[in-house]
């Protein structure tokens, strides 16, 4: 029995296990790891395995111990990073005998397999195919073949081929090879019907079959539903050969990079030659919620690829549109955005309709831009006024219905400035007169509750009533209707807050009447097409996403599904970008004003014959002391000495060095170009205008190649380029010369001249050979004979450049004269529905591939930045920068603290990025693409000095466009603050220095460690601005300088160095970074604004001046990174920039001439250059002195020159005239300028004209500051006082006739005294007690002792 | 304020090494200095973790200074207890079991004492790495609790001298934490 018994359980045992073994061999689940593969090809994987036997799984790049659990291994080497460790283990897997193989490996050592050759390619046939049915075979031929369980195993079909150039529909056996067969599909869908507008949407380039197709097929369905023939097409390849056999109306592109990759502008050539737009929505790489919780929307290589690159191609609407969804079974599946699918349909088809509808039945909303009060209209470079009207008459001309609109532009401009005002918050009464005169569009306050309520999300809504109420019943919209044109001013974003501090967390919403003004023109006007007239509005700066918008964006949701177009200037690429990707413009580029040299020629051209004799002859033997004193007495009386910060005393000679400084400062002034009045859209330049732009486009390209032939040929030493003196005789001369002929004469034989110029002809012949060659078309590329030497090679380089820079002379003249037409032309065919063609920008002299304009314009590739080109340049800022503050100072600078901006980030390809690069001793690292992912360390020993420790605050533009180089900037930073180097540190110490005063501020010391190496800043809450421009204009609102400082302190003090914590505030953190500062750099590309001239140079390189200053309690040094010669960058001292600038403009009477010639647009430019030169008095006083005043006082108030100044302004701009002079009082009564009694009187009486005659203007300085109000009274007499007050109160107040004594004053804020907190009695006497109780117990102890003793 | 803490604090370690050298037997000196130097090791995780305001705000907040205070009241208590302790077996005289136990009870102020220098040095050597301040401070504490009681033993080996040094050390922390709780 026992035997029996045991028998049975070993015979049971054993068929347990020959069961187990035939179960584990021929029948257990297989289980498949998917390594590497991305989401969306998982999703699709994931699904075809319908067989329960067959456990597809994927695995992340953290999960790699995980492999060998399973039967067997796919994996995706496409972009695989491991690590030797990590591919020892799969190796040793796959050793093993677990059936391996590595998809698409891009390189060898990754590429893992163990399967025969048969198998391999089989598996490579599948898995290249792709589809459902492929997917399902390999993992039966999986399980089958290669793992070898036969049971439960589904069919393994051959092969299904799958054409990846094919057009498909939904359902996975429906592609087809040709446009017929996809047509005649349709037709037997009843899909197909004659006369449909036809819409080619372009998939990604891997096929539609390796992915899920949920977003491509609602897709698909949404615009089928709408009655439009949809052409899906996947695949690479044919792409550009279906596009033109389909010939649709309009392309929704989805995939990466350009449309038509490595066939540089092929695309864009179609698509002109078609004529329609080519929309780029985006796919996030990420889940709905991730992608909803990301405050920069996207980020980095697939920011570069999704947005970046399809603009290339003039692509437009980067609409957020499709997003990554988890289903039951936790697999990523691609869907469109359900909220934001029928918003982008809408606006594909609203383009679309643009073409179908009558120009006459077109509704169009033209938004334009203009201060409060009665300051002109404004927008960079434009006078915008009669561009407007331009613009106007022009649509007027193309059938458009603007009946009512004004005869002439005097009149348009009158019309506007009454009927669609702008008022300032303190302005009651003039906004009180305005709402009951009839001119405003009333919108019903139940509609735009209604409205508001089905655009928003509910938490956008509930921001807004909580943040304002709830809808405050009818809202007045200032709106001017031309038959079905509408012309809006924008309204102004501000409250009338009283504080100037941003609240940390809390993202701005816009107030009713800028809302209601938007959804007017969508909802009541039912625009077909919004334009922005003008750089730049408020809409694409509310704070939110950068890129990659949700539905909780204001932008977003304002735009809303109407086709926007911005007029944009050219100069301001890096603004441009944030319009094209936050508000979904189109840009349509204008022109910048003409350029004129200076015309400063006369005085400074003795000066310069002076000094040049005087350098030629004099040296330390031979100082020729009188010719010295009498130079020295010439300079010191045009005030040269001031802006070089030389010495006065006229006894004393000046050295050697310092006449060399004022003879280039001379070469400077007679060399800086200048504008020459605004531009009108639509006006060509006058031809004298069109020929010094010509001039000053090709004079450095022309000298700067004659120059580098010459270096070429040895006869001149490179260094002399930096003699700006030496150069411009020896260069500039010749290259004006020629440029001269060729204008006069644009069939002026190249050859001879270049041969004039001590080339050889058989060198001008090999140049051109080389040039003519197979790479040609790149004129600084190689195309040169094979067998030529490096020195040979440069010089073919330099003739060729040379030879193209003269012949490019007539070229942009014709260009310049034809720009105009395009510009309107361009948003003619825009309004018709068209296509706007690509272009870079900055200003035409900066950027002579910017012309034509009337383009849409493009940025760069952040990633490939900074390019080898502005590394070099860069590091030679960097040296210059270092050299001049030692020779100041006697050491090389600690700290610097650059501003970035986005404009000359593009246009120098990131040269200040490479400068701080530089300044930290790290050099980019750059991938086989050009892209620069990594950055590695200098040596110490090549660096030749130590680490310069930096702090980097950037404009929410250069932020919102790369991102990914703040990361690397943070990166950079922490690797040169641990680099291993022998002796001093600054970046290492700079950190010490940060966390010291970290710990001082309350962090731990955890926290202080951590943040102690932060050192990119940027605004709080995502906004642009740094919100002290308002402050520091509103003179009775701050009394201390410290006061800015801790705004500006504030205000950017959020942190933009890594995504973790991006835009976080960290409270004194800022202050911190700046801790030592010696130097602030301010990046400069543009030859349209300088430091006087645009407001945002004092805002950020000023403000930051300002907090360092009252941070570390020393005024650091400045310097503007000069980036607008492409040919030569250099660094410029702030002092000196803003003498040039001052000299060469605001007192320069050929200037004021050439802007007089102008209109309001030109009045207020003038009064914004004495606004900022007010700012720059704030920020940094020293730059500013009170002859500069006295010269303003002069030139502007007295007329010293005689150009009727005061009438020009009357008859302009009186505003202007009253905001200049109210500047200038505020600046006497904040004690910046020490003016004379009798000046004040003077300008205070010409204020107060002004108000008399045309009304308090009140655009900043004149209403709402009551102490200037006070001071300005106080100079006039009695009577005159009376009057100017009554005029002041006839703006301010609704009843004028009562004094109620309102202003405006900052809301104090109330802090909580520390009150002492009251003794807890009860513990005292506890205290007390046991204090008592002790000594009680000791001396019973004590005389307990005693006692026992005796 | 921060000084007289520095100044308690350092007098709260020496009444330790006071303390520590009047311990019973031979090796519990040298035991009670690893258990600090221990401590020292493991507080550092939360040493860095605490703010400069914060410690101030703790120590000028007056209830919380006088519950401080009542602290070193009872620690005072103690010593005396350990005092007389002391005495009544230094003399020969029986003790009863809280006087017996009262010998083994250590000087537990000197772990917020040791904390608070953690602190102090922390703050005062930005740049450093903390494992290096835990490490050099832990080995400090090591040397002077353990180094320093077995030191004080053999230059002063009257046990009651040594008792008395305590007793007024310990007054003098207890007249210095009077002092702070005075506004």
């Amino acid at each position: 029995m026992k035997k029996k018994t045991i028998f049975a359980i070993a015979v049971g045992a054993a068929c347990v296990l020959v069961l187990w073994t035939l179960w584990i061999s021929l029948a257990s689940p297989t289980r498949i790891a998917l390594v590497n593969f991305q989401d969306f090809q998982v999703a699709k994987m994931v699904r075809s395995s319908e067989n329960r036997f067959v456990k597809v799984r994927p695995l992340g790049e953290d999960a790699w111990a995980q492999v060998r659990k399973y039967d067997a291994v796919l994996v995706f080497g496409m972009g695989l990073r491991i690590t030797g460790e990590e591919r020892a283990l799969l190796q040793k897997i796959a050793d093993k005998g677990v059936p391996f193989y590595t998809f698409a490996a891009t390189s060898p050592d990754n590429n893992i397999c163990n399967l025969d050759s048969l198998q391999a390619a089989t598996v490579e046939a599948y898995l290249e195919n792709g589809g459902t049915s492929n997917y399902r075979s390999l993992f039966h031929y999986i399980r089958k073949e290669l793992c070898g369980k036969s049971l439960f195993t589904g069919e393994v079909d051959s092969v299904r081929k799958i054409n990846p150039d094919c057009l498909f529909h939904i359902g996975e056996d429906l592609s087809f090879n040709t446009v017929a067969e996809y047509e005649s599909y349709l037709k037997r869908q009843h899909l197909y019907k004659d006369g449909q507008k036809k819409i080619a949407l372009v998939t990604g380039i891997a096929g539609p079959f390796n992915t899920n197709t949920e977003h491509l097929d609602s897709l698909i369905v949404a615009f089928q539903e709408r009655g439009y023939r949809v052409y899906p097409i996947a695949g690479f390849s044919k792409r550009l050969d279906f596009l033109c056999e389909i010939e649709p109306d309009a392309v929704v592109y989805l995939p990466h990079g350009r449309l038509i990759m490595g066939q540089g502008d092929r695309a864009v050539q179609w698509l002109r030659a078609r004529n329609i737009p080519l929309f780029c929505p985006l796919t996030m790489n990420a889940t709905y919620d991730r992608w909803m919780a990301d405050k920069q929307g996207m980020n980095g290589g697939f920011l570069s690829q999704s947005v970046v690159m399809p603009e290339l191609d003039g692509g437009i609407l980067p609409y957020a549109l499709i997003a990554q969804y988890k289903d039951k079974d936790g697999i990523y599946l691609f869907k469109t955005i359900p909220e934001r699918l029928e918003g982008f349909c809408n606006t594909v088809e609203a383009y679309i309709r643009l073409k179908e509808k009558s120009n006459k039945d077109k509704k169009i909303a033209v938004y334009y831009f203009k201060g409060p009060g009665s300051a002109a209209l404004t927008a960079a470079g434009l006078e915008v006024v009669p561009s407007l009207y331009n613009m106007l008459r022009r649509l007027q001309q193309e059938g458009y219905n603007l009946s009512g609109l004004p005869a002439s532009v005097q009149e348009f401009g009158k019309v506007l400035m009454e009927r669609a005002p702008v008022f300032n918050s303190y302005a009651e009464g003039s906004r009180a007169r305005y709402l009951s005169s009839g001119y405003p569009q009333w919108v019903r306050g139940n509609d735009l509750d209604a409205w508001l309520k089905k655009a928003l999300l509910p938490e956008s809504y509930a921001a807004l009533t909580d943040r304002y109420g709830a809808v405050p019943g009818d809202v007045a919209v200032a709106c001017i209707r031309f038959g079905n044109v509408a012309v809006l001013p924008q309204p102004v974003q501000g409250t009338g807050e009283n504080s100037f501090q941003a609240v940390h967390g809390s993202n701005p919403v816009p107030p009713y009447p800028y809302i209601a003004s938007y959804f007017w023109v969508r909802e009541d006007f039912g625009a077909d097409a919004m334009i922005h007239f003008g750089t730049h509005g408020s809409l694409e700066f509310i704070p939110g996403k950068q890129v990659a918008l949700s539905s909780a964006d204001w932008t977003d949701r304002l735009v809303g599904d109407v086709p926007h177009f911005y007029i944009y200037t050219i100069a301001d690429v890096g603004e441009a970008m944030i319009a094209k990707r936050r508000s979904y413009a189109t840009t349509i580029s204008h022109l910048s004003p003409p350029f004129m040299e200076s015309g400063l020629g006369r005085e400074l051209a003795r000066m310069q014959s002076m000094t040049g004799d005087y350098l030629s002859k004099a040296d330390d033997g031979n100082p020729m002391p009188e010719k010295n004193l009498e130079i020295k007495r010439m300079a010191v009386k045009m005030g040269l000495h001031r802006d070089l910060e030389l010495d006065s005393d006229l006894q004393k000679p000046y050295t050697l060095a310092q006449m060399k400084r004022i003879d280039d400062f001379a070469a400077e002034l007679v060399q800086e170009k200048i504008g020459a009045g605004l531009y009108t859209l639509g006006v060509p330049f006058p031809e004298d205008k069109i020929l010094s732009s010509v001039r000053l486009m090709a004079k450095d390209p022309v000298a700067f190649s004659l120059a580098e032939v010459d270096i070429c040929k040895g006869r001149l030493e490179r260094s002399r380029l930096k003699d700006r003196a030496y150069f411009a005789k020896h260069y500039y001369g010749r290259a004006e010369e020629a440029i001269g002929k060729i204008l006069r004469n644009p069939a002026t034989d190249i050859r001879s001249l270049i041969l004039s110029w001590g080339v050889r002809a058989e060198e001008y012949d090999k140049a051109c050979r080389g040039a003519d060659g197979p790479k040609g078309h790149m004129p600084m590329g190689g195309g040169m004979p094979a067998k030529t030497d490096a020195g040979e090679e440069a010089l073919m380089k330099a003739i060729l450049a040379l030879k193209l820079n003269l012949e490019k002379i007539d070229e942009s003249r014709r260009m310049l004269g034809q720009s105009p037409e395009t510009e309107v032309g361009s948003l003619v065919n825009a309004l018709g529905g068209g296509y706007v063609a690509p272009t870079s920008g900055g200003d035409f002299i900066a950027n002579p591939s910017a012309l034509p304009t009337g383009r849409n314009l493009y940025a760069i590739n952040a990633e490939t930045t900074p390019t080898a080109a502005a590394w070099e340049k860069g590091r030679k800022m960097g040296e210059e920068m270092i050299a001049d503050y030692a020779a100041k100072h006697g050491k090389i600078p600690g700290k610097v603290s650059f501003t970035l901006w986005s404009g000359s980030f593009i246009e120098s390809e990131g040269a200040t990025l490479a400068q701080i690069f530089y300044l930290l001793g790290v050099e980019p690292v750059r991938d086989r693409f050009g892209r620069v992912l990594d950055i590695q360390l200098i040596s110490q020993e090549e660096l030749g000095r130590p680490r310069i420790d930096v702090v980097v605050q950037t404009s929410g533009q250069f932020r919102d466009l790369a991102a990914s180089r703040l990361e690397l900037l943070q990166r950079a930073i922490a690797m040169a603050a641990a680099a291993d180097d022998k002796g001093e540190n600054f970046v290492a110490q700079g950190l010490v220095a940060a966390e010291k005063v970290l710990l001082e501020k309350g962090y731990s010391p955890k926290e202080a460690r951590e943040l102690s190496s932060t050192r990119v800043f940027g605004g709080l809450n995502g906004s642009s601005g740094t919100g002290i421009t308002g402050m520091v204009q509103a003179g009775d609102r701050w009394e201390k300088e410290s006061e800015i400082s801790e705004t500006y302190l504030h205000n950017m003090g959020a942190m933009y160095g890594s995504s973790q914590d991006w835009g976080d505030f960290k409270e004194g953190l800022f202050e911190a970074a700046l801790q030592n500062t010696d130097v602030v750099v301010q990046p400069r590309q543009s030859n349209t604004w300088g430091a006087l001239s645009l407001d945002h140079v004092y805002e950020f390189m000023g403000g930051l001046t300002l907090t360092v200053r009252n941070v570390t309690g020393k005024d650091p040094d400045n310097y503007f990174n000069d980036l607008r010669n492409r040919y030569n960058a250099r660094v410029q001292d702030l002092r000196s920039a803003i003498g040039v600038e001052s000299r060469t403009t605001f007192f320069n009477p050929t200037y004021i001439k050439e802007q007089m010639k102008g209109g309001a647009g030109a009045a207020a430019g003038f009064a914004e250059l004495v606004e900022n030169t007010y700012g720059w008095n704030v920020m940094k006083p020293s730059v500013i002195d009170n002859s500069m005043w006295n010269q303003v006082y002069e030139v502007y108030v007295k007329d010293v020159n005689g150009l009727g100044v005061k009438t020009f302004f009357e008859r302009e701009s009186p505003a202007a005239l009253q905001e200049m002079t109210a500047v200038m009082m505020e600046t006497a009564r904040k004690g910046y300028w020490q003016a004379s009694e009798a000046q004040l009187a003077d300008i205070a009486r010409l204020h107060a004209e002004m108000v008399e005659k045309y009304g308090a203007c009140c655009n900043g300085f004149t209403c709402g500051n009551a102490l200037l109000k006070d001071f300005v009274a106080q100079k006039l007499n009695p009577q005159q006082a009376r009057r100017y007050a009554s005029k002041v109160r006839e703006a301010l107040q609704t009843d004028p006739t009562v004094d109620n004594g309102k202003s405006v004053v900052l809301e104090q804020e109330r802090r909580q005294d520390n009150t002492d907190r009251p003794v807890d009695n009860a513990r005292i006497i506890l205290i007390v007690f046991a204090v008592v109780a002790v000594l009680a117990v000791v001396f019973a102890g004590a005389l307990l002792r005693r006692k026992k003793q005796q | 304020m921060e000084s007289i803490l520095l100044i308690m604090s350092l007098l709260c370690l020496l009444t330790g090494i006071f303390r520590n050298s009047l311990a019973p037997g031979k090796y519990y000196p040298a035991v009670f200095a690893v258990v600090c130097a221990l401590f020292v090791l493991l507080a550092g995780r939360y040493a860095v973790q605490v703010n400069k305001l914060g410690v101030s705000r703790a120590f000028s907040d007056m209830g919380a200074m006088q519950n401080l205070h009542v602290l070193i009241t009872l620690h005072l208590l103690f010593t005396l207890g350990f005092a007389a302790s002391k005495m009544q077996k230094t003399f020969g005289l029986e003790r009863n079991l809280f006087y017996r136990i009262v010998e083994y009870v250590p000087a537990l102020l000197v772990f917020p004492a040791l904390f608070y220098l953690h602190l102090v040095l922390l703050f005062s050597f930005p740049g450093v790495s903390f494992a290096c301040v835990g490490g050099v401070f832990a080995g400090v504490t090591l040397l002077c609790m353990g180094g320093g009681a077995y030191l004080f033993r053999a230059a002063v080996p009257e046990t009651e001298l040594r008792t008395e040094l305590l007793l007024i050390a310990e007054l003098l922390l207890f007249v210095l934490m009077l002092c702070t709780t005075i506004k």
